[in-house]
């Protein structure tokens, strides 16, 4: 805009062409015209003052239709600044819940920080207001002058959990401000740790979104970070590491372990938490026993059993206690754990009564000799005699594989097994698709009846990697009449989690299983080899297929092949932990990142009454249907689907136990971290910044030129009368 | 420059021919008789009488008329004499200025030629000069009928040209004109008004009548231009003065007013008859204004 002030030439050029183009009179009475000296000097500082007049007129509107801005105290003096729009951004991760005893938590700290700082405000101002979890949680999602509603928000913003991702509530701060159209300020309120802000994921993220920042540079919003780091140099802390299960899924009665580690930061010992207590659905059991009399800095183990008298959904939570509830503490009470944020672990467990098997059998007809035989036998057995099997299997052969037999969901097994079949039809093939990627998983077993159709698995279930089989047939290995040559598993390569039963046992287990002949595949690159023979050829390979899983195995689960396989006492527990943990495939849809969407089933009879109960604030009704498949955990903790009175599922969304680490960023990495985003960082007990804008804000400077163009305007219309009375004297 | 063919109308003066030219002093000197008339004269006859003002010399007044009345008259007394008139006629260059109406020395072409028919139809002598800043004619006065035509003649085949020196030239004039007489100055006096005063009181030192026509142009006097105008000298060539006109007007009318003002004052004070002629005027018409007066 400012080029436009080359047009202040155009007085300038209009005064030397109207200089250039005069009358010519041949004239007598030339001595009248001499001007005596002072008259001379007059007319041309008149006309040297009419000209800079006009050119300031010019420069002046110009100016003023260029809408500057000034800043300092000299423009404060102007007037009062314009109205400004504020994006509070709260950080909402545990550690701003850090409780030494002596300050507020910074997150009470920084809710007063705000409360304080909405005092401050003038009228016209707006505020909108994020919480910064794994997500940002606009609390108030527009910009609003009712101060008094985004008091009230502040104060009933929940305590400080899970982690937080500032960059994101940054990007979304910037998104509310530019939507307003409007420049405005982002400021954070946050404990200036190292991790979370300028770590290096942290500052990876920076970096992308620096260039968004200030790719408009007309609307760039000033980033600020109030700091309100803890002043403690002393940070004892006990925390929970993530609970983990032995398994993914377990069916009623069964013992499932859990494990999960108690660690201190802090001082190089300290007492062992007071109590670690257990919940199972919300109910408390006894408290877990902790092995150790004194804890030092590092991480001990703890481990526990359960067994789950009822199918369904259940919550493991693990609540660690360090110190004495604050009611009742004693006067001069020392806090062992200065953050408690870290202390719940959760884990959400799926608990299945029965678990429906469909077994396919490459065979024509069912009968001892077929691929399934003993896999029934095996899935028919239970750990329990005393209970009925948990899988209920129903065999078929590959002509009455029924792919409609997945479309209803009564009838829909959890497990798959395509025993050594030759072929699949074309709608066979897309319904075991189908079945994967809505979760299901599949066990593919290779045997003689698939040699002579291997052409047909690479070319229809592989396709070149696109298929959901895991690998590419390429020819079958051994003979028969060596068995001196015949192959083992090699257990130490073992890594599947449900192979972790027999590596970890000391035993050799499969020491005596035998494998004449076996198939050489070539995994995929996204498959893996989770069992190796002794050569070295895999055994099973494992692929995520969609929602679901798929195992393949190179040798075949019967006694073709002359294979023993089924002979030995691990075949049957084989069978089991392979079933389910295939039938386990969607017990990663209870137990998500921060992030990942909520899958609920369609097949919930009562969804249209269902309510999901976030980690804070209030039930999001699922009545629409469509919404409810996919629900953004937007911040850690346990999500409840369910009524009021009644908890069909949970579902875990496990925070980052980093945030944890409380070592504050140091003074080059804020200043690096200023230099890349143009983020100013601000105590708690600095000056306020807000006053200092007060005399440092841009101040709109328009008016100033305008008033400039009027007095220039008089001031011109003033001279020019002065000019014509004088000429007219 | 130019001459215009002198447009020379005896008819359009035959109106005056009763007006008599008078020029005081020499009419009172001759009827006074307290001075000796330097003219000639052929008759004095009496024309009417007036009251008496103080200040009228006692030796005037009609004691027989106080007698009868009980009333001072003073006796006034019509004179037929030869005047001896010289038509002095500026050419300088800036009498070449034309505005919308004839140039100046056009307008003294009439002005002259007007005024020796007039003088000549009373049996007066006129004499013409023609000048610059140097004598271009001189015409000897003469009262014969075909004089007319040769002052006519001569103003018809002169221009204006020349820068104004007016001063000197009526030095010498003042010199030259060894018989007191009616000295007629048709100019702008575009001079300076020091030596231009010192000229005309030599002149009335040489005791002539001296009728001053200032001839000027209404744009001279009104200055009416607004743009952006280079003037440039009809006397001097190459030079030029670029001025904005509009704001220059102001201080021109005041520099040429009081010229005008001082001319007018001093040659009051040095009772010369001052007549201001501008060229928009008519000739006959400031004739009559003039001669009006003059009666």
């Amino acid at each position: 805009m400012l080029f436009a002030l080359s047009a202040v030439v155009i007085p300038v050029i209009i005064h030397l062409l109207h200089r250039r183009r005069f009358d010519v009179v041949e004239w007598g009475a030339m001595q009248f015209l001499q001007l005596g000296e002072t008259t001379r000097r007059r007319l041309a500082l008149e006309e040297i003052l009419l000209l800079a007049l006009r050119i300031g007129l010019v420069a002046m509107i110009v100016l003023a239709l260029a809408a500057p801005v000034g800043s300092g105290q000299l423009f404060s003096l102007l007037g009062s600044r314009p109205p400004r729009a504020f994006a509070l951004i709260i950080d909402g991760s545990y550690s701003m819940g850090f409780d030494h005893g002596e300050n507020k938590p910074p997150h009470q700290a920084a809710k007063e920080w705000a409360l304080s700082f909405l005092k401050k405000l003038h009228p016209g101002d707006s505020v909108t207001l994020l919480r910064a979890q794994e997500l940002v949680i606009p609390v108030i999602a527009r910009p609003t002058q009712d101060l008094a509603l985004v008091e009230r928000m502040i104060a009933q913003l929940p305590e400080p959990h899970g982690g937080s991702d500032l960059p994101l509530a940054v990007v979304e701060a910037q998104r509310i401000l530019e939507s307003r159209n409007t420049t405005g300020e982002i400021i954070i309120l946050s404990d200036g740790r190292r991790h979370g802000l300028t770590d290096a994921r942290m500052l990876t993220q920076w970096e992308k979104i620096a260039s968004m920042l200030q790719s408009g540079q007309d609307r760039k919003s000033i980033l600020r970070l109030v700091d309100f780091s803890p002043a403690n140099e002393s940070r004892p802390n006990y925390f929970l590491a993530p609970l983990k299960s032995s398994r993914a899924l377990a069916w009623t009665g069964q013992e499932v372990t859990f494990k999960t580690a108690v660690g201190v930061e802090g001082p190089k010992e300290m007492p062992p938490p007071r109590r670690i207590r257990l919940e199972i659905d919300g109910q408390p059991m006894p408290d877990l026993p902790f092995p150790k009399d004194r804890l030092s800095k590092g991480r001990t183990p703890i481990s526990f059993s359960h067994r789950f008298s009822k199918p369904g959904s259940h919550l493991v939570s693990v609540i660690l206690e360090a110190d004495l509830p604050a009611e009742n503490r004693p006067a001069n009470y020392r806090i062992r754990d200065c953050l408690p944020g870290d202390n719940r672990q959760d884990y959400a467990l799926e608990v299945a009564d029965t678990i429906p098997v469909l077994l396919v059998d490459g065979a024509t007809t069912l009968s001892a000799e077929s691929s399934t035989f003993f896999l029934k036998k095996a899935l028919a057995q239970s750990r329990d005699p005393k209970r009925a099997p948990v899988f209920q299997t129903q065999v078929v052969t590959s002509q009455n594989f029924d792919p409609t037999l997945f479309r209803e969901e009564s009838k829909r097994p959890r497990v798959l097994i395509l025993a050594d079949v030759p072929r699949l039809t074309l709608d066979q093939e897309q319904a075991v698709g189908r079945f994967l990627r809505e979760g299901g998983g599949v066990l593919v077993v290779l045997g003689e009846r698939a040699a002579n159709s291997a052409a047909s698995y690479n070319e229809q279930l592989h396709r070149g990697g696109k298929g959901w089989l895991p690998a590419r047939l390429e020819s079958v290995a051994g003979d028969t009449n060596k068995p001196e040559q015949a192959e083992m598993p090699d257990v130490r390569s073992f890594q599947h989690p449900c192979l972790e039963l027999f590596r970890a046992e000391g035993t050799f287990p499969f020491a005596q299983a035998r494998f004449p002949r076996w198939w050489k595949v070539t995994p995929d690159k996204s498959a893996s080899s989770v069992a190796l023979l002794s050569n070295a050829d895999p055994v099973l390979i494992e692929k995520e297929f969609g929602r679901g899983r798929i195992l393949l195995c190179t040798v075949p689960l019967d006694r073709s092949w002359e294979a023993n396989l089924p002979t030995l006492w691990e075949y049957p527990v084989l069978v089991h932990e392979l079933v389910a943990s295939l039938a386990a495939a969607r017990t990663g849809d209870f137990n998500l990142h921060p992030g990942q969407p909520i899958r609920i089933a369609d097949n919930d009879k009562c969804r249209q009454s269902l309510l999901l109960f976030p980690p804070s604030g209030d039930p999001i009704s699922l009545k629409d249907g469509k919404q409810h498949m996919l629900q953004e955990t937007k911040e850690a903790g346990v999500y409840r689907l369910g009524t009021q009175n009644n908890i069909l599922a949970y579902f875990v969304a496990h925070y980052d136990v980093a945030e944890s680490d409380l070592t504050p960023a140091s003074t080059e990495e804020k200043q690096e971290l200023g230099e890349l985003v143009g983020l100013r960082f601000q105590g708690t007990d600095d000056q306020p910044f807000w006053a200092q804008d007060e005399t440092g804000s841009s101040q709109e400077l328009w008016w100033l030129f305008l008033l400039a163009v009027i007095l220039l305007l008089c001031g011109e219309v003033w001279l020019t009368r002065r000019m014509a009375t004088s000429l007219e004297r | 420059m130019s001459t215009a063919r002198l447009q020379f109308d005896p008819a359009s003066l035959a109106k005056y021919g009763r007006l008599t030219l008078i020029a005081r002093e020499i009419v009172e000197g001759f009827l006074s008789g307290v001075h000796k008339s330097p003219y000639k004269g052929f008759s004095v006859e009496f024309a009417e009488h007036r009251q008496y003002y103080p200040g009228d010399e006692i030796r005037h007044i009609d004691w027989r008329a106080f007698g009868k009345t009980d009333r001072y008259y003073i006796k006034e007394y019509e004179e037929e004499t030869n005047l001896q008139a010289h038509l002095l006629v500026d050419a300088s260059g800036s009498m070449a200025f034309r505005g919308k109406g004839p140039s100046k020395f056009e307008y003294a072409q009439y002005l002259a030629a007007s005024l020796a028919y007039l003088m000549l139809h009373q049996l007066d002598a006129v004499g013409l000069a023609i000048h610059d800043n140097r004598l271009r004619e001189l015409i000897a006065p003469r009262a014969n009928a075909k004089h007319l035509l040769r002052v006519i003649h001569t103003l018809e085949k002169t221009g204006p040209g020349g820068e104004t020196r007016l001063a000197p030239l009526w030095h010498q004039l003042a010199v030259q004109l060894k018989r007191r007489g009616l000295v007629i100055i048709l100019s702008d006096c575009f001079d300076q008004i020091g030596p231009l005063l010192y000229a005309l009181r030599h002149l009335r030192h040489r005791r002539h009548e001296v009728l001053l026509f200032h001839i000027l142009a209404p744009e001279e006097i009104d200055f009416p231009f607004s743009k952006w105008t280079q003037f440039r000298s009809l006397e001097n060539a190459g030079e030029k003065v670029l001025v904005d006109s509009r704001r220059l007007r102001a201080e021109y009318q005041r520099n040429f007013q009081d010229f005008c003002r001082q001319l007018r004052e001093q040659v009051g004070k040095m009772q010369i008859d001052y007549h201001l002629m501008r060229t928009d005027e008519s000739v006959e018409r400031a004739l009559g204004i003039y001669l009006s007066r003059r009666g």
